[in-house]
């Protein structure tokens, strides 16, 4: 599955990420909502799991495997919510 | 061009067609919905024919088209959309006569989708406030500033600035609005935004869309069109001058923009001390957007560095001098939309768009005649062997009689190559009817029949402007106001009828209206006023011949010059024009029942090249065909057998004429020194032509003889010259 | 195996292209054409149908309404209803019916992809 949770602070985006998957994200961050969402190995992922990182505000540790996710959607997602903070590595 | 191209233009006009016959419809019965639906079917097709043969800015105009449609089904149609929906067709059909003629859309196709795609946007957002829009267009902009603020170096790379608001349905339909966005080419930067406020985290539906996606790009707007479409969702894109050399020169500002820019300069010559620094601020800013928005990249940014210091300073005096040279660098914008369309035409009358069956024909006779070729090569060889004459002669003749109806059909297919439908003029009309009627404030119905009809592409071309001015007549002096026809029991509409039909070899096209007929009393008193013909002649012509006065020169029944039809261009011209087709115009009028100009056109025009000379005073042409050579001959060589003459040239004798004299005219008394003679060869025999001067080389449109000149020996037929003197043309067989 | 396929379009244009495209991924296929609903059941009478693609938006009856109609002739015969509005509605229609839902215009690879299902699927149903 890609998306998962890897310890309770940690959820782990993986591989290529369908539209269905937003859900389950959703979910587990509604459950742990100070977890950090790893997408290191993210390939690529819908709209609709960027749209709940987005919304959510989560933390994130990357920058994420996908060429296009790296250039381009992380510098979004940091652009639309400056002050969220990054995930420590290592954690 | 290749058949789907060659489909796709006829499907389109048939649907164009009917597109055009259902938003007239509609506009007589707003909520008719079977109309509608008939309208956005074909508005649909259209599109989907367009994204068939990869016409992406003609798919994107009638997306656009569809879109406004689909929004405002269900309710009865107001007239300005029809408008719209008219000017998006007569847009296509200009796309499609260009695609026509040259094979590719125009190069200013984009540019002018983009126009469309706008005005349906506009007309969607503001109905019916037009005074809304500039400052419309400069607040949905901003979005654009805070994108290239963001852009810091990929700033001078950016050609385009997208916002994409997609439904918020969109992950059902099974759009990945981001996954579209990463196949742009050219993608700077990419920016997030809600499209409001986030609800509380458990309140999240994860599966609805409601991101707002920001980008720049640096492609130019064009090349990103065929991407687009598959987003559901709303979209803007604005196109974004890069910075450079190419616009540094004045670029032509929409007089709105000026009148924005002039109102800031308004706002900052107002003297009042108070809040000095939000004015420069509010003005620099919206002058900075609008030259933006019109491509004016260059001028934005002297502006921009204006209002700056401006600011700084606290004096609007750089940003005022900055505003004012903007609007003196640029002039006002040029009354273009015309160049294109004539250029079109120019190119229309140099290519031709043949059915592919015409060509099937074509290369089939072609094999035919290589056939025919090879048999009489293969007697020419049983010939050199001199074997039995008699039996070669047999077969050279069947060779022959086979050659000659291969000619023939050569011939007929070769003429059929130069065939079009009359549909191609008459689809113009639907909507010059319409913009002509509501000008007059006189309701007219127009009905076409026949558009099938086929022509000679020369005739269906050179037919439109004719046809375009007796229309005009009909709808300014033919059909009555409203009030008038209903005082004479008549419906208030009027109707206004096109007809073409195919009689033997000519076309008959007829404007029929049902309007108060020719006024001949009136016609009569005009005639003699203006000089046009004598009182008593006038009084003495019987009605048949006083409607033919409305034909004469100097002529015009328009009390008073219209904006329609007195351009002094009277019915003389529309005769003739249709003279140098071949053709004729005739008028038939019943009073308080409706005026009928009937057109009489060749189905075929046979053109044929010929020398003009001048004999005796009178211009002939001799067809270029029979045309040997010309020679200037000393009258000393000229010897006289005794009624004829004749000279010698290149050791052979040959029997020369004078042309004037040949033909009745007074005997050339020349006493110049040498004789400007024309050779003419015909069918073996030679003979000279003595001439006074040679003139230039014509094609012409040969008429037959009528009237006192049937009969005329020698003489094949007639011609109008340019400057309207008639032109005889020989027929040399005859006079050899 | 070589396969019928039943193209139905008011539009020539969209069956020309549709037709051009089948020819360059299945020389070996035939095709039959049909501009309205009726012209594809009397088509399907006459001949065996493999396939049938068919235009949602046409004069008279739509996609829809001839893919049930289809349907009831021939339960096993695989359909896709083809459009350029992705009306969600016509989605669950054409679902609910049986048949397949394409995007307009028919790329080659949207094309090829249906093909191959739907041949496949109809030879399995052809072996039962």
């Amino acid at each position: 599955m890609p998306v998962r949770r890897l310890d309770p602070e940690t959820l782990v985006l993986e591989g290529h990420c369908p539209v269905e998957d937003a859900e389950a994200l959703l979910r587990l961050l509604s459950a742990t909502p100070d977890a950090c969402v790893d997408w290191r190995g993210c390939e690529s992922a819908h709209a609709a799991l960027v749209q709940i990182l987005l919304a959510t505000g989560a933390r994130r540790r990357g920058p994420p495997a996908g060429p296009f996710l790296r250039s381009f959607v992380d510098p979004a997602l940091d652009a639309a919510s400056p002050n969220a903070s990054l995930c420590r590595s290592g954690s | 061009m290749n058949d789907l191209l060659q489909q796709f233009l006829v499907e389109s006009r048939e649907l164009v067609a009917q597109a055009t016959d259902d938003l007239l419809a509609l506009e007589r019965t707003p909520g008719d919905a079977a109309r509608f639906d008939s309208a956005f079917r074909a508005f649909h097709t259209l599109k989907g024919a367009a994204g068939i043969v990869d016409f992406d800015a003609m798919a994107r105009a009638l997306h656009a088209a569809e879109d406004a449609l689909a929004r405002g089904r269900g309710a009865p149609m107001p007239p300005a959309h029809v408008g719209d929906y008219l000017s998006c067709l007569d847009q296509v059909i200009q796309w499609l006569d260009h695609l026509e003629a040259s094979g590719a859309p125009p190069a200013d196709a984009e540019a002018r989708a983009d126009l469309l795609v706008r005005r349906f946007a506009e007309a969607a957002a503001t109905p019916g406030d037009a005074a809304g829009d500039a400052a419309d267009d400069t607040e949905a902009d901003l979005w654009v500033d805070g994108l290239l603020a963001a852009a810091g170096e990929a700033r001078a790379q950016a050609r385009t600035a997208l916002r994409l608001r997609p439904a918020e349905d969109c992950f059902f339909r099974g759009d990945d609005p981001l996954a579209v966005i990463e196949t742009l080419p050219g993608l700077l930067v990419l920016r997030l935004e809600p499209a409001g406020p986030w609800p509380p985290r458990d309140e999240i539906d994860p599966f609805a869309c409601r991101l707002v996606v920001l980008a720049l790009l640096s492609a130019p707007e064009a090349t990103l069109a065929s991407h687009l479409h598959t987003v559901h969702g709303q979209m803007d894109v604005v196109p974004l001058s890069p910075a450079g050399p190419q616009d540094t020169a004045p670029s032509a500002l929409p007089a709105a923009a000026r009148a924005l820019l002039e109102a800031q300069l308004a706002l900052l010559s107002d003297r009042g001390a108070e809040a000095a620094a939000g004015r420069i601020a509010s003005a620099g800013r919206l002058a900075e957007n609008v030259l933006r928005r019109v491509g004016a990249a260059a001028a934005a940014e002297a502006v921009a560095r204006a209002a700056a210091a401006s600011a700084a300073a606290g004096d609007p005096g750089p940003l005022a001098a900055a505003i004012r040279q903007a609007l003196a660098g640029a002039t006002q914008a040029p009354a273009a939309t015309d160049a294109p369309r004539a250029a079109a035409m120019a190119d229309t009358a140099r290519t031709l768009r043949v059915d592919v069956a015409r060509i099937d024909a074509l290369v089939k006779l072609t094999g035919e005649v290589t056939v025919a070729k090879n048999a009489v090569g293969h007697i020419a060889r049983l010939a050199q062997t001199g074997t039995d004459l008699p039996a070669l002669a047999a077969r050279l003749k069947d060779q022959h009689a086979l050659l000659a109806r291969l000619t023939d059909e050569l011939q007929s297919a070769v003429l059929n190559l130069r065939v079009l439908p009359l549909r191609h003029v008459f689809q113009r009309f639907p909507r010059l009817v319409r913009e002509i009627s509501a000008d007059l404030g006189k309701p007219v119905r127009l009905v076409t029949e026949g558009e099938a009809t086929e022509a000679d592409k020369a005739v269906v071309e050179a037919v439109f402007e004719p046809l375009l001015h007796v229309v005009r007549n009909a709808l300014d002096h033919g059909i009555e106001p409203p009030a008038r026809r209903s005082a004479a029991g008549k419906p208030a509409v009027a109707t206004l009828r096109l007809h073409a039909a195919r009689q033997g070899e000519r076309v008959v096209i007829a404007v029929a209206d049902d309007g108060g007929g020719i006024d001949l009393p009136r016609v009569r008193r005009i005639a003699a006023e203006r000089g046009v013909a004598g009182a008593e002649a006038v009084a003495a012509l019987s009605d048949a011949e006083a409607i033919d006065l409305i034909f004469r020169p100097g002529f015009s029944t328009a009390e008073t010059v219209t904006g329609l039809s007195g351009r002094g261009v009277g019915m003389d011209a529309v005769r003739a024009a249709l003279a140098r087709m071949g053709g004729s115009v005739a008028v038939d009028s019943r009073t308080g029942h409706g005026t009928t100009v009937r057109f009489t056109l060749p189905f075929t025009v046979m053109v044929t090249r010929v020398m003009t000379v001048e004999a005796g005073g009178q211009a002939f042409g001799i067809p270029m065909d029979a045309v040997v050579e010309t020679v200037r001959v000393p009258r000393g060589r000229i010897v006289r057998v005794g009624a004829a003459a004749a000279f010698t040239l290149r050791e052979r004798t040959v029997p020369l004429l004078s042309l004037a004299r040949e033909l009745g005219g007074p005997a050339d008394g020349t006493a110049s020194a040498e004789a400007q003679v024309v050779v003419i060869g015909t069918d073996g025999q030679i003979g000279g032509f003595e001439v006074d001067r040679l003139g230039e080389r014509l094609d012409v449109v040969l008429q037959p003889m009528d009237g006192i000149l049937t009969g005329m020996r020698g003489i094949a037929g007639t011609t109008l010259l340019g400057d309207g003197r008639v032109l005889l043309v020989l027929d040399v067989q005859e006079m050899l | 195996m070589s396969c019928t396929v039943l193209i139905v379009d008011d539009s020539k244009l969209a069956r020309m292209s549709v037709a051009k495209s089948l020819r360059s991924l299945h020389p070996d296929w035939t095709h039959l054409e049909a501009a309205n609903a009726d012209d594809a059941l009397a088509q399907v009478r006459k001949h065996k149908v493999d396939l049938a693609l068919l235009d949602f938006n046409m004069p008279g009856r739509d996609g829809l309404t001839l893919a049930a109609e289809l349907k009831a002739i021939d339960p096993s015969l695989p359909l896709a209803v083809v459009s350029a509005n992705h009306q969600e509605e016509i989605i669950r229609k054409a679902q609910e019916i049986g048949a397949v839902f394409l995007a307009k215009p028919l790329t080659e690879k949207v094309l090829a992809e249906y093909l191959s299902g739907a041949a496949s699927r109809r030879n399995a149903a052809a072996k039962e």
